[in-house]
């Protein structure tokens, strides 16, 4: 089985602007947790805007789930995109939507059965402590509240991928480590994590971790970042080094 | 929500937007009722003209001019005996001296115009159906070359032919404002999703497909659409009975001709079906198209 993505000397410019992203070449191992840091406008969010399929790369290839995603037809990608969940720094939840609303748009976008998504959502909405709040439209609830609630709605599909960025940002490092040991969880039930975030203090938590430092577009050497052991840090220097 | 509407309608993936609030279900109500009394009007027109073209098409008149009113009663039997033997001749009469004193009345007064003119005698000649007037009116002057034969449809002709263009013009005005009415729908279209880009662009991300996205819109602008199209459909048939009625107050045989037929009123029930279905459609695919831009 491949890399769930594969990034070959992959460039993205927005327009006629410069590029904002330059000679990517990595590969994200299925079951890995990545941390992707970086100052703010290195390039973080976009590059999370190839892996959840926003953008395709202006340069270069990006294999996904083993489609080239440049060469993927528009009517792949939706399918592609169901087997990401991202956690957005705004968390963009539909405010016309309740809690469980929210949280039951990627089974339905999907096509689950009703009776299921029902069950589901009502699961998850009480592992992320929201049972409670079932009904309260988003801007009734807290900030903390709300970061919950996206992330439910991000992995309810169990993803093959989760995304998130800057997902610590808006909340106290009480919150931010019980964030982190929520992704820690999902990780370990399989699925491939990677968390945007310039909270350096963040990384010694999650001492598996790869590291990816992004710097002007370019990724920077990671090994002064690295964690984890020996086979994760070869494995991402490796990447530093070309696929 | 019904269970007929579509997934995305169902699950409410937009906000709600109250139909009769936005100006859409009104413009599409004046499009449909204007465009149903434009083609009311074409194919009035259609049908008076054509009643009346075949009732004059159907006959001619011959004029007997001859000072001598014995040579012309003659003759003018010698013609009716001629017709009467003739097959497709459904009547030939000559027309009697009051009703030709009736016709000139207005112009000449009421005096005895049978001592004063010399009046031609005039024969009436209604044909059957099918029966061509130009080959026996040539038949006719070969039999006396001296008589004048007046084949009504030639003096229809050219009202016929205007009456054909003003049919054309105003179904085509109905055409024309069933384009504007589609036009006016692509930019509701391209409102919408200005105003639900953030929505749009969440529903993307989950992986929601372009087919569903566009079938949302289908759905709600073609809700939009028969609303507006079933009241501007009302009042346009409200108004075209008013007028029928009106027309039959005046009892003008053309105008009365000029009655809408059961066919007539069945391609005036498709106009609001057809606002409809453009509506539909033009919001599909400018939806599609607007989602392909942004690929």
């Amino acid at each position: 089985m491949g890399p769930l993505a594969r990034f070959e000397n992959v460039g993205l410019r927005y327009g006629t602007d410069s590029e904002v992203l330059r000679d990517l070449s990595f590969r994200l191992d299925r079951g890995a947790f990545m941390f992707l840091t970086g100052p703010s406008g290195a390039g973080k969010t976009s590059l999370l805007k190839l892996l959840y399929l926003a953008e395709r790369p202006t340069r270069g290839r990006l294999t996904l789930f083993g489609t080239d995603v440049g060469a993927a037809a528009p009517e792949e990608l939706p399918a592609l995109r169901r087997r990401v969940g991202v956690v957005f720094q705004d968390f963009r939840l539909l405010d016309h939507l309740n809690a469980f609303e929210n949280v039951a748009l990627p089974l339905r976008i999907a096509g689950v059965e009703e009776e299921e998504v029902a069950a589901h959502v009502e699961e998850l909405l009480d592992w992320v402590g929201l049972s409670r709040k079932r009904t309260a439209r988003p801007k009734t609830l807290s900030g903390g509240e709300q970061q919950r609630l996206a992330i439910a709605r991000a992995v309810i599909n169990r993803p093959d991928l989760l995304l998130c960025d800057e997902p610590t940002g808006n909340v106290d490092p009480e919150m931010a480590g019980r964030l982190l040991h929520l992704f820690q969880e999902l990780n370990r039930l399989g699925t491939t994590v990677v968390v945007a975030t310039h909270a350096m203090q963040l990384l010694p938590r999650i001492p598996a971790a790869t590291i990816m430092r992004l710097e002007r577009g370019r990724m920077q050497d990671p090994s002064a970042y690295l964690h984890g052991s020996d086979d994760r840090a070869a494995a991402t220097l490796s990447a530093a080094e070309g696929v | 929500m019904a269970r007929w509407a579509p997934r995305a309608e169902r699950y409410r993936y937009l906000p709600a937007e109250p139909v009769l609030r936005t100006s859409l279900p009104w413009l599409v109500a004046l499009t449909v009722l204007l465009a149903t009394l434009g083609m009311a009007v074409g194919l009035s027109l259609v049908g008076g003209l054509t009643a009346l073209g075949n009732q004059m098409s159907g006959g001619f008149t011959i004029q007997v001019a001859d000072g001598n009113p014995d040579r012309r009663d003659e003759r003018s039997q010698r013609l009716l005996s001629w017709l009467a033997d003739r097959e497709g001749v459904v009547s030939a009469a000559r027309v009697p001296g009051d009703e030709m004193q009736r016709l000139l009345e207005p112009w000449l007064g009421d005096t005895d115009l049978a001592g004063v003119l010399v009046m031609p005698a005039m024969i009436d000649v209604e044909l059957a159906p099918g029966v061509e007037a130009r080959r026996l009116a040539a038949e006719l002057r070969s039999a006396d070359p001296d008589i004048t034969v007046d084949s009504h449809a030639d003096w229809f002709a050219p009202v016929g032919q205007l009456g054909t263009v003003l049919a054309v013009l105003a179904m085509g005005f109905a055409v024309l404002l069933l384009a504007a009415m589609a036009a006016i729908v692509v930019l509701g279209v391209r409102a919408g999703l200005g105003r639900h880009r953030e929505a749009l662009g969440i529903l993307h991300v989950l992986g929601a497909e372009e087919r569903t996205i566009a079938g949302l819109f289908q759905y709600r602008f073609a809700l939009t659409a028969l609303a507006g199209a079933a009241g501007g459909f009302v009042l346009a048939v409200l108004l075209i009975l008013l007028i029928a009625e009106l027309v039959g107050g005046l009892g003008s045989g053309l105008l009365l001709s000029a009655g809408l037929s059961p066919l007539a009123w069945l391609l005036l029930g498709t106009v609001p079906v057809v606002a409809v279905f453009l509506a539909m459609m033009t919001s599909r695919l400018t939806v599609q198209r607007a989602l392909a831009e942004q690929r």
